[in-house]
């Protein structure tokens, strides 16, 4: 069903070429294709073109080029797609079904007879790596769609089930497809056909941060060429070998030769600092807004950061961590398993019963465990998972109840969630539930297990694609347990948890990060983070006084560092308790990630642990509000203990500590007795500027901060290190870096043990020198690249993407937990953020790229 | 590949001063002295640490052969075992080979029958190829002579040349004649019209000019 279809009849229309240009730079890629379809019928015929997205893929482009002429096309998302084509597809087809925003559709007339169509098309996606390191590309199927010589034959292979959801032909029914069709979802993801071959033209450019090892292919015969212009690989250019086939759609592997170090990309924005500078100071509303408000002009700046995204270099880093080399220790392994069971009356319960009790059987001691009975009700086994120590009516199967159940339910640290899914039927909200998982895939992997042929596959199998678990299928008289054996064992091997990256940036630049959440780390999985520069150099603190020592933090504007001396605790705390405290402090502030996401539900002691993550900056500044978060029971003590601790850790850091992890306790006992003689000697606020309550007004630079030019000083070591002691001089901080240097650090627990990585890029030439630096000069001219000139904003596009689903997370939990209600007066500013699906709206005219500047503007 | 082609094709005119690009590989064993080699011939350096190749990376070198600016694109492949089939790539469209061994290492003379099967199987026919033995400076540690390269050179078709990148002795020469072999093959597909040789990326016409004569090294 992919590729340009006759609108009336669903038949597809010929392709003539293929034209594809790709391009992958570390885990991204862009594709730009060209495809001219060719209407061999007598009439003019008006055309849909359906195009299947992957999940993180972006459409940022499409064009329609009939008879020569460019054609307005609209871009509709699926759930719009019944209305344009009501009169073709049997609304009860498309009904329930067309929820999912995963593919989208267009509908473009053609009314020329036997004229040729072009459609181009851009897209940007992140690329998935494989255990060993490795990149996978498999390029779309409607891009080279397999040739079969009988349109009708292959009706009834691929086709079959599609054209007949429309009612267009009775195509043959096989009986095992009877359980798809209930899903119509095979309408729109059964692979691409074509009548006859055509002209294909295959070029992918290959960039990143590090050289090929290799490459390979499973489907074609490659070859490899450089630029003859080019000094060094760093760019290289492959093609097909051999004649295309036709049998088959295109699959290339990538092979770094680096596979498991992080990497980290640098994509120039369209501005260079100073021209977006210009641009911000020649906007109306910012000249409305810096004369009547009082506030930094900074803070104006940083409400425009998620929609300047295009303006401005993007890092992003990639990381697939070696885990498979790392050796397992099965008894030692802590994770959370959660059964969701139906219970609906289908369900035959011996053969769950039986395989259960031998899964359970064999779980490692260091296992929590729950087990959910859904059907029309929820009937959890345990209020909350247990440490590893049976169960078993109801009508109906509600799935969604019980994953929303179960993403209420808060995740212990270091216990990453593993959800076996075990059901029979399908139901009548698949996208529904999909999209649920897909806004809590950092909250749980889905192992999926489908008995009897009357399972929804595309529920288990998107689930669990979603979530990166597997999916079983067990047949009439098949036994569960292998297959449930295999599953817990996958559900058991190695894994990062507690994932954050740090970034330290050079002094005065400020940064988005993106995502917000790092879901556990499996082998084969990557850790893909976006870091949006912004240089404040040139953009006054107006209100320096409010914000002295840490001018070039980004404070939260629900922060103000007030003088909150007195009523610091209960307002701290109120603040805390909202459960939009920690996103804000993410969205606001950015200096870190982390993936403990679910630690806001759990304790404070833990929400404090995060949200320190994030914004330890304005926490430092006033360390004072830390206390009752941290030990409510003895306030005076806890607190002078709690300042001691962390001046004790802010001195450590200038103890240029050793790499490696040192003794813990013995360090911890140093530290204590250097910051206790400094308490005594009443020294401690000229020990360390920065620690100092801001509101004493003092304007020490004097710290860390300035001499290491370092955007996030101490922050987030520091304050993990209060409740997370393993934290403490794992990565102990290398000295000042050179300037123009951008370090990321990736913080992470293998197998209880804290574990990191840091790496290192040059952004200095983002601040040309100044003779360079005239009005008018284009930034797009990338030192003799020109020809990867349509690639230079792939990364861009993603880290728009990955912003978007942020906020759209972020207002959908805002909205979930009704907490939101002043933070949606908040974002009012900005509706269309959140309302705003990603593939976007009516594309009016056939502007190319012009949907994401859309959406960000 | 013809597409490749026609991509560089537009970037030609710009910033291209040279007549005809060669892509050149040297392959062969892990620790021949590859990277040794070719640091050599391009940078005129040479370090004894030994670092494992892993990523493909080549290195740039225009020489003027027959009033003619040949630009060299020299790759440098992995020697190791495992990279061997994910490298084949890099083999399609490259005009001449130099299929390395060390003269000191029995297991990588003998691996040179697979290097040239590898080198059959993935480039295209007019591929030029040269046998180097390597490290002839270590003449106390030899365990391959001369005569037992040179025969199995014949064997193969190859020329033949012992050489140190230590010593720098017959580099240049090797890469010198590597050309002239590459030239001449290229003249004669010309006059014989074949279209395969394309790896001249532009220029119809190469002048026919006898290649000046070089002896294989006898030391």
């Amino acid at each position: 069903m992919v590729g340009l279809r006759n609108r009336s009849t669903w038949e597809p229309l010929l392709l003539k070429a293929s034209c594809i240009k790709s391009c992958t730079n570390g885990c991204s890629m862009g594709i730009t294709a060209h495809l001219t379809y060719a209407n061999a019928d007598t009439d003019s015929v008006e055309g849909v073109f359906v195009y299947p997205l992957e999940e993180k893929e972006v459409v940022v482009g499409f064009e329609a080029m009939i008879a020569g002429r460019l054609v307005g096309v609209q871009i509709q998302s699926r759930g719009k797609l019944k209305d344009c084509c009501l009169d073709c597809c049997p609304g009860s087809v498309l009904d329930g079904q067309c929820g999912s925003s995963q593919e989208w559709t267009c509908c473009c007339g053609i009314s020329a007879l036997d004229i040729q169509c072009t459609n181009g098309e851009d897209t940007t996606l992140e690329l998935p790596t494989m255990e060993n390191g490795a990149i996978r590309i498999v390029y779309p199927t409607l891009l080279t769609p397999v040739v079969t010589g009988q349109m009708n034959a292959s009706k009834s292979e691929n086709g079959g089930k599609a054209t007949s959801c429309f009612g267009a032909t009775s195509g043959k029914q096989d009986r095992a497809l009877d359980s798809e069709q209930q899903c119509s979802h095979g309408l729109f993801t059964s692979p691409a056909i074509n009548l006859a071959p055509y002209e294909l033209n295959f070029q992918l450019l290959v960039r990143g941060a590090c050289l090929l090892a290799g490459l390979e292919s499973p489907t074609h015969a490659l070859r490899a060429d450089a630029d003859p212009s080019a000094q060094s690989a760093s760019a290289t250019y492959i093609t097909l070998a051999q004649e295309h086939p036709y049998d088959r759609h295109i699959e290339i592997i990538l092979h770094l030769s680096e596979p498991h170090n992080p990497l980290v990309i640098l994509e120039k924005g369209r501005l260079s600092f100073s021209q977006y500078e210009q641009q911000i100071c020649s906007r109306r509303d910012y000249i409305r807004y810096t004369r009547k408000d009082s506030d930094p002009e900074r803070r104006y700046i940083r409400r425009r950061y998620h929609k300047d995204i295009l303006c401005s270099p993007v890092l992003m880093l990639n990381f697939c961590p070696d885990l498979l080399s790392e050796h397992l220790e099965l008894h030692k392994a802590t994770r959370e398993l959660l059964f969701l069971i139906d219970r609906s009356g289908s369900m035959s319960g011996t053969n769950i019963n039986r395989a259960m009790a031998v899964a359970l059987k064999s779980l490692p001691s260091g296992t929590m465990l729950n087990i959910v009975g859904f059907g029309t009700t929820i009937k959890p086994l345990f209020t909350s998972s247990k440490l590893c120590n049976d169960v078993t009516d109801m009508r109906g199967s509600n799935l969604q109840g019980a994953l929303s159940w179960m993403y209420q339910q808060p995740m212990q640290r270091s216990y990453p969630r593993q959800v076996f899914i075990i059901t029979d039927g399908s139901i009548n909200n698949v996208a529904k539930v999909l999209e649920l998982v897909r806004r809590n895939t950092c909250a749980g992997r889905c192992f999926g297990f489908g008995l009897g042929p009357r399972t929804c596959r595309r529920l288990l199998q998107g689930i669990a694609k979603l979530t990166g678990g597997t999916t079983e299928f067990i047949y009439d008289e098949e036994r569960l347990q292998p297959k449930l054996i295999k599953s817990l064992k996958k559900a058991f091997e190695p894994v990062l948890t507690d994932v954050r990256i740090d970034w330290y940036l050079p002094e005065n630049m400020e940064a988005l990060l993106s995502p917000n959440e790092i879901p556990p780390l499996y082998p084969g999985d990557r850790l893909i983070g976006y870091c949006t520069l912004y240089d404040m150099t040139n953009f006054k603190t107006k209100k320096s006084e409010t914000e002295p020592s840490w001018k070039s933090f980004p404070v939260p504007e629900t922060l103000t560092l007030e003088s909150t001396q007195l009523d610091w605790s209960s307002d701290i705390r109120r603040r805390i308790q909202q459960s939009s405290y920690i996103q804000e402090q993410y969205v606001l502030t950015h200096c870190s990630l982390s993936s403990e996401r679910s630690l806001q539900t759990q304790s404070h002691v833990h929400i404090h642990a995060s949200s320190s993550d994030s914004a330890g900056g304005s926490f430092l500044s006033n360390p004072h509000s830390c206390g009752p978060v941290l030990e409510t029971g003895s306030l005076p003590q806890g607190l002078e203990r709690m300042r001691v601790l962390a001046r004790s850790t802010m001195a450590a850091r200038s103890f240029s500590s050793p790499q490696g992890e040192l003794e813990m306790h013995r360090l911890r006992r140093a530290l204590e007795r250097v910051s206790f003689d400094q308490t005594l000697g009443g020294r401690l606020d000229e020990s360390d500027g920065e620690t100092r309550p801001p509101s004493r007004g003092t304007v020490s630079h004097r710290s860390l901060t300035d001499s290491n030019g370092l955007l996030f000083p101490a922050s987030p070591l520091d304050w993990d290190s209060l409740t997370d002691p393993e934290y403490l001089f794992t990565a102990a901080q290398p000295e000042d870096p050179p300037p123009g240097q951008c370090r990321s650090i990736i913080h992470g627990l293998l197998s209880g043990k804290p574990i990191s990585w840091e790496v290192t890029v040059n952004v200095g030439h983002l601040w040309p020198p100044e003779e360079q630096d005239i009005p008018g000069v284009n930034e797009s001219e990338p030192g003799g690249e020109d020809i990867g000139k349509p690639w230079e904003e792939i990364i861009h596009h993603l880290a728009a993407r990955s912003v978007i689903r942020d906020f759209e997370k972020l207002a959908e939990k805002e909205s979930d937990t009704g907490h939101g209600d002043d933070c949606y007066t908040r974002y009012q500013s900005c509706p269309s953020f959140f309302t705003m699906p990603l593939i976007l709206p009516s594309l009016k005219t056939g502007k190319k790229k012009a949907l994401l500047k859309e959406v960000l503007l | 590949m013809a597409s490749a082609t026609a991509t560089y094709g537009q970037k030609e005119s710009s910033d291209q001063n040279f007549d005809y690009m060669f892509k050149i590989l040297i392959i062969g064993n892990s620790s021949v002295g590859k990277t040794s080699f070719l640091f050599r011939y391009a940078d005129d350096s040479f370090t004894p640490a030994f670092v494992s190749t892993v990523g493909i990376d080549f290195k740039v070198k225009t020489i003027y052969r027959n009033d003619k600016r040949i630009k060299l694109q020299i790759w440098d492949t992995a020697g190791q075992e495992r990279y061997r089939t994910i490298t084949t790539a890099y083999y399609r469209g490259a005009m001449g080979f130099i299929l390395m061994y060390d003269i000191t290492n029995e297991d990588s003379f003998n691996a040179v029958q697979d290097w040239s099967t590898q080198i059959k199987t993935y480039s295209w026919d007019n591929a030029q190829v040269l046998l180097v033995g390597n490290k002839c400076d270590m003449e106390d540690e030899r365990v391959v002579s001369a005569d037992r390269g040179r025969q199995l050179s014949e064997h193969l078709g190859f020329e033949f040349f012992e050489a140190s990148a230590k010593d720098n002795i017959n580099v240049k020469q090797t890469f010198e004649r590597l050309v002239d072999i590459i030239c001449e093959k290229m003249s004669e597909s010309l006059d014989a019209g074949d279209p395969a040789v394309t790896g001249a990326k532009q220029g119809p016409q190469l002048a026919e000019q006898p290649a000046p004569p070089h002896q294989d090294c006898a030391c």
